[in-house]
């Protein structure tokens, strides 16, 4: 019997869970198992299945590193993308356990399964051109489940949505220069020319200054866990896209403005969002700031260049998702017990639900890297990093560090008030439960921050981008 | 059939570069949403017209018909929106011009400052495209779109729409308006790559961008359309 070739299952098994979950959404329950089942399963194939040889999975034999040829396009699992997808499916699993017991409307389960499905194939494609137009129609999907049939506002999904679609441009206009450069490799010029239109794709996609307006508008608006799930894996397949272009072009990578100019960005998307993480009055936006400040700090440790600066930032974002899942966890039983997270409309509830509330102040102060919290670590090693740059720059990081503080000092401030809100429900015991696991893992994670080191070292290896 | 031959080719010219700037210059202009939506389907037509003197005629048919199911799309949507929209009934005393409103209550963003930025963007792009090498003349220089071989006009129509639909977006906040501009930025860039690029996977990947692209503005217009009506479906039943 012919083995199944790898790229087919991760393609089809998220599509097929996405009609099953489709066809079960009413029942909470019965989609969130079917979903996490699917990407829990996908997750382990991923990190236990070889690509060289062909391995039994439940009596099938699957072939995970045979390349298959779909509408003429060779698919391939090679090890960089097979370390991305594990990363992505495990994520995503703990998404659909904590959307179980906190309702993230009943779009997010089939519609995530397709984005993940899409992702899948962004990782297998072998075409740059091609991977960026899917990753936009990804996009295009998440604004269904981003909206999640609430009516009130469209600004956060609509922006994630332009500036996703205004990137499509530039990338194949970057994609057309580079297939030149490799058509004519006596023509240095071409891959020259592909590197400012990449600039302004990756600039809109990676949400740099000025095109980051979008995220603490979807945190606002969009489901805490829909919100985590961007900025976690759709923010982790746009730096996927980053290296894959940096891979094909490693001129880009030798140029000496190319770290300086991705630290730059990095340090002003950082500066900009602690300086309005500081004077937000609502979690939503607070939250999307800090994953602002948490991304620009990711942009640092890669600009810091060499195979250390990329072993920093895939570390940085493992990091940056445990602490970015808490903090989604915490407010979405914040929204759903206390209907809303404005800092005015909170007094008390700090006392009505306290685990949550830590759930908060934690997943905040380790987006900001706070000592003995999983941002500490990699957020300290990429302020020695920039020390060899002028001093203000680790000030300014520091900075934007107590900005995203004070922010939740402020809003702690609010939910300890003296005005109890008795209508708030009693915090979910099994949602609750779930937080506390994730609070636990943000602190093991400060006490043991090489926790993940084996496996990322593996991917970057995998990446043989330095 | 030499002469309709002909004709078709003299239309894919001049006419077809000249149709395109007046759409653009339409879907910015214009808040009326059958008015915008009319030109963006006469874009998409003039589009594939103009593209058949580079890629195959069945190709640029495709592009016409993925055009049109976008507008399509837009078009029912629009009409349910306006259907529940109170709005519309509340602005119905201000005076119009085109679609727009005229008065001085129609705020910074109505008609004199649409026709005063189309000024400076043509004025911007005659200077981009005949101007001394100055940094805002190296502007094409530095996308090299000299050197690729494109036709000049075509080049010129590229910018053109992008540039109408980029001002659209900036002073857009309505699906609605949202959409067509940048549908309109989208068709801009396809003119100018589809004549560099003859992959069909990437057409086929970009018409299937273009569709849910539309189908996505389309929800998000329903969903604000919803939030202003007085009495639409309840919560749950408007989620897909």
């Amino acid at each position: 019997m012919t083995p199944i070739p790898g790229p087919i299952v991760l393609l089809a098994l998220p599509l097929l869970a996405a009609s099953a979950t489709y066809l079960v959404r009413r029942w909470a329950i019965l989609a969130a198992f079917l979903s996490s089942a699917t990407t829990g399963v996908l997750a382990i194939l991923c990190l236990r299945l070889p690509l060289d040889r062909s391995a039994f999975v439940l009596g099938r034999e699957v072939a995970f590193g045979r390349p298959v040829v779909i509408l003429g396009r060779n698919l391939i699992l090679d090890p960089a993308s097979q370390a991305w997808l594990a990363f992505i499916f495990a994520l995503a699993t703990l998404f659909y356990l904590i959307a179980w017991r906190v309702s993230q409307g009943r779009s997010f389960f089939p519609f995530s399964l397709v984005i993940l499905s899409l992702y899948a194939l962004i990782a297998l494609l072998q075409t740059f051109a091609l991977a960026v137009i899917v990753f936009a129609i990804s996009t295009t999907l998440a604004v269904f489940m981003i909206q999640g049939g609430q009516r009130s506002s469209v600004r956060g999904a609509q922006r994630y949505l332009l500036v996703t679609l205004l990137a499509v441009p530039f990338f194949l206009a970057a994609a057309w220069f580079m297939d030149q450069s490799l058509l004519h490799p006596d023509n240095a010029e071409m891959a020259y020319r592909a590197l400012l239109p990449a600039a302004l794709g990756f600039g809109l996609l990676l949400a740099i200054f000025p095109f980051g307006t979008w995220m603490p508008a979807l945190a606002a608006d969009a489901p805490p866990i829909v919100t985590a799930f961007i900025f976690t894996t759709g923010q982790a397949m746009a730096l996927f896209l980053a290296l894959a272009f940096l891979r094909d072009i490693p001129l880009a990578l030798n140029h000496p403005a190319t770290p300086a100019a991705i630290q730059l960005a990095g340090l002003v998307m950082a500066a900009s969002g602690g300086v309005m993480a500081s004077v937000q009055r609502d979690f939503g936006r607070l939250f999307g700031y800090a994953a602002l400040v948490s991304l620009g700090v990711l942009l640092l440790a890669f600009g810091t260049g060499g195979s250390q600066g990329l072993t920093l930032t895939l570390l940085h974002m493992i990091n940056r998702a445990v602490s970015i899942t808490l903090l989604a966890a915490a407010l979405a039983i914040l929204r759903h017990q206390a209907t809303t997270d404005g800092f005015a409309g909170l007094g008390g509830v700090a006392r009505r639900l306290p685990i949550a509330t830590v759930g908060l102040m934690l997943g905040g102060l380790a987006l900001a890297g706070f000592p003995l919290t999983a941002g500490f670590a990699t957020d300290w090693a990429v302020y020695r990093a920039v020390s060899a740059e002028p001093w203000t720059w680790t000030l300014i990081l520091l900075a934007s560090s107590a900005g995203i503080a004070i922010g939740l000092l402020r809003g702690l401030n609010a939910m300890l008030g003296t005005d109890p809100r008795d209508d708030v429900a009693r915090q979910p015991v099994i949602a609750s439960l779930m937080v506390l696991a994730l609070a636990a893992v943000v602190i093991i994670l400060g006490f043991y921050p090489q926790l993940f080191l084996k496996p990322v070292q593996s991917a970057v290896q995998a990446f043989s981008l330095f | 059939m030499q002469e309709s031959s002909d004709l078709f080719a003299f239309m894919s010219g001049v006419p077809a570069v000249a149709g395109l700037i007046l759409t653009g210059l339409t879907i910015f202009l214009t808040s009326d949403w059958r008015l915008s939506l009319t030109a963006l389907l006469i874009q998409y037509v003039l589009i594939g017209l103009a593209l058949t003197r580079f890629v195959q005629a069945e190709v640029a048919i495709v592009k016409i018909l993925i055009g049109v199911l976008s507008v399509f799309i837009l078009y029912l949507t629009a009409r349910r929106v306006q259907e529940m929209s109170e709005s519309q009934q509340a602005e119905r005393g201000t005076p119009r011009f085109f679609g727009l409103h005229v008065g001085w209550a129609a705020g910074p963003l109505g008609l004199p400052l649409r026709l005063l930025v189309i000024l400076l963007v043509t004025l911007g792009l005659v200077r981009l495209f005949n101007g001394p090498r100055t940094s805002l003349s190296a502007l094409p220089a530095l996308f090299a779109v000299e050197s690729l071989g494109v036709s000049p006009d075509i080049v010129f129509v590229a910018f053109w729409l992008g540039s109408m639909g980029m001002v659209g977006l900036v002073l857009s906040d309505e699906p609605l308006r949202v959409a067509p501009a940048l549908l309109t930025i989208l068709a801009g860039f396809d003119l100018g790559y589809a004549s560099l690029e003859p992959s069909l996977a990437i057409v086929g990947f970009f018409g299937a961008l273009t569709l849910l692209a539309a189908l996505a503005f389309s929800y998000l217009a329903i969903a604000q359309g919803l939030s202003t009506s007085p009495a639409g479906p309840d919560e749950e039943e408007a989620e897909p």
